[in-house]
């Protein structure tokens, strides 16, 4: 464990920690983030929702434009690596601009995709029947999103402790400081045993703003947030519900995105 | 990692529209297991913007389902209504602009500016700007205009009424005969705005009663300007017509600028 530091320290609730070994009990979350030690074939439901800002001043009282995409996704996840993620993602039909997706980057498991780290690709159409926007993407390769948001900010200090959980289980909790966050805000993971089984609940919430970047162009992550439900399977804890959200500004541009993923049901590989 | 998590999101490419949905393969129904919906409603980032976070899917019943679990509570949500987003701007100024009667010629220049705004979806919205405008004149026309604009109030509906002060040094002379034109001076006073957000019009008019307060030019007459526009508003572009009439010492003076504005 690194040193703490003051504010670290000052940060923690007293009085709601109790006496657990933390060590024992950090391994046991990582299924929320890894899935179970098994193959496993998924399939559910997707919804992303899309918020563009406008912003406001003496030329409007400044709005926020709504677009929510959904539709069903299958895959594999194999021992913690996506093999394969089919989604189908599109807006309600004679929603315009109609927007199509077909590629998510879920919290449970890592995603092992065949894009470039960090490619961007733009294209807009117009047609007939208005613009069209078509999304496709992967996120970074062979990486989880909370163990990729944990890299980024590379914290100097960490610090766990155990609180009391539902149905006489406990709750893992994570604290680190996040560099570029106000007043020493902290990145929070919370994870939830109930009756100290397997784990069924994960909350991952950054500080309230984070601002990224060291020289003119800064970007500024607002209310980054990650949450997964889980149940327990034969093959191991399973997600049943995922999102993450976040908003981001760069330039003067401020757009938020919210991914949740319904799992409906599962099989193991080969079944 | 997020910017990356929204950099794929963003990605995009090229399509026919409509488009048309690829098919997802799912395996016969009777060899899955099903998972127990959650109902549950996580908090969201999005929240704050005014919108409700996606509900939690209920998918068609192709397959049974096992009876919802009790869930844990969600996280108490941030209220909207009580964020203020901001934001810098740098713009080119391109106008023409001559005296009533008289010479003209081009302002060129550039604007930088500060917006902002409540996130709030309430009828009563806080909202105001701020701008410096560095121009210079070509043409027939010569001197600075240099020109400071701070303005704040409310949006109530589409109706937005802000009020502030500008501070403004120019002066406008003609660069071949035509009088002595406008002298120098350094001039303050308050400023009103009025707009009509529209949709895709907005009409805006402002009032700036000024005075002199250094410089050779005339301060025995209050200067007046009156300030008016109408942005067309595109998908991805407005569009940015204003004009402007001035009175200042026993001279009119005008102004007419156009201008373009990106946005996604």
């Amino acid at each position: 464990m690194p040193l703490l530091s003051l504010a670290t320290l000052l940060a923690l609730p007293a009085g709601v920690g109790i006496d657990e070994e933390v060590e024992a009990w950090e391994p046991r979350a990582r299924p929320l983030l890894d899935g179970p030690a098994a193959c496993v074939q998924v399939q559910g439901q997707a919804t992303v929702a899309l918020a563009v800002m406008q912003p406001g001043g003496w030329r409007g009282p400044g709005k926020t434009e709504h677009h929510t995409l959904s539709g069903p996704f299958t895959g594999t996840l194999d021992h913690g690596v996506w093999r394969e993620l089919t989604a189908a993602l599109t807006t309600a039909p004679g929603v315009s601009p109609a927007v199509r997706m077909t590629d998510l980057m879920p919290v449970t498991g890592r995603k092992a995709g065949a894009h470039k780290k960090g490619e961007v690709q733009l294209g807009l159409t117009t047609g007939d029947n208005g613009e069209s926007f078509d999304i496709s993407a992967a996120g970074a390769q062979g990486i989880n999103l909370v163990d990729g948001i944990l890299e980024g900010i590379r914290p100097d200090v960490t610090l766990s402790w155990m609180e009391a959980g539902p149905d006489n289980g406990v709750v893992l909790v994570q604290r680190a400081p996040v560099k570029g966050a106000d007043d020493d805000q902290m990145i929070d993971l919370r994870t939830t045993f109930p009756g100290r089984g397997a784990p069924s609940r994960l909350d991952v919430t950054l500080p309230r703003v984070i601002k990224v970047g060291d020289g003119l162009v800064k970007a500024s992550i607002y209310d980054g947030q990650v949450h997964v439900l889980a149940t327990p399977t034969p093959l191991g804890p399973l997600p049943t519900e995922e999102s993450a959200s976040v908003v981001a500004g760069l330039l003067g541009f401020t757009v938020g995105v919210d991914q949740r993923l319904t799992y409906t049901a599962y099989r193991p590989c080969g079944g | 990692m997020w910017m990356l998590w929204m950099g794929g999101l963003a990605a995009a490419e090229e399509a026919a529209p409509p488009p048309e949905a690829p098919k997802v393969e799912a395996p016969p129904a009777a060899d899955w297991i099903p998972l127990p919906p959650s109902g549950v409603a996580f908090p969201s980032a999005l929240t704050p913007l005014g919108a409700p976070p996606p509900a939690a899917v209920s998918p068609t019943p192709a397959i049974p389902t096992a009876p919802t679990p009790t869930t844990t509570p969600a996280a108490p949500l941030p209220p909207a209504g009580d964020l203020v987003r901001s934001r810098l701007s740098l713009r080119p100024r391109l106008a023409r602009a001559g005296l009533v009667d008289g010479p003209a010629g081009m302002a060129l220049g550039a604007a930088v500016g500060h917006q902002w705004w409540q996130l709030s979806d309430d009828t009563l919205r806080f909202a105001g700007e701020s701008r410096l405008d560095l121009l210079g004149r070509v043409g027939d026309i010569a001197g600075p205009d240099l020109r400071l604009t701070s303005t704040h109030g409310l949006w109530l509906g589409p109706v937005g009424l802000l009020a502030g002060g500008a501070l403004r040094y120019d002066a406008l002379l003609p660069d071949v005969g035509g009088g002595p034109g406008l002298q120098a001076g350094l001039s303050l006073g308050p400023q009103g705005r009025a707009a009509l957000d529209l949709g895709p019009l907005l009409p805006w008019v402002a009032f700036t009663p000024a005075w002199v307060l250094a410089g050779p030019r005339s301060a025995e007459t209050l200067e007046q300007t009156w300030d008016g526009g109408l942005d067309l508003r595109g998908n991805h572009v407005d569009l940015r017509l204003s004009g402007a009439y001035r009175t200042a010492a026993d001279l009119a003076l005008w102004e007419a600028g156009l201008g373009l504005s990106f946005h996604l």
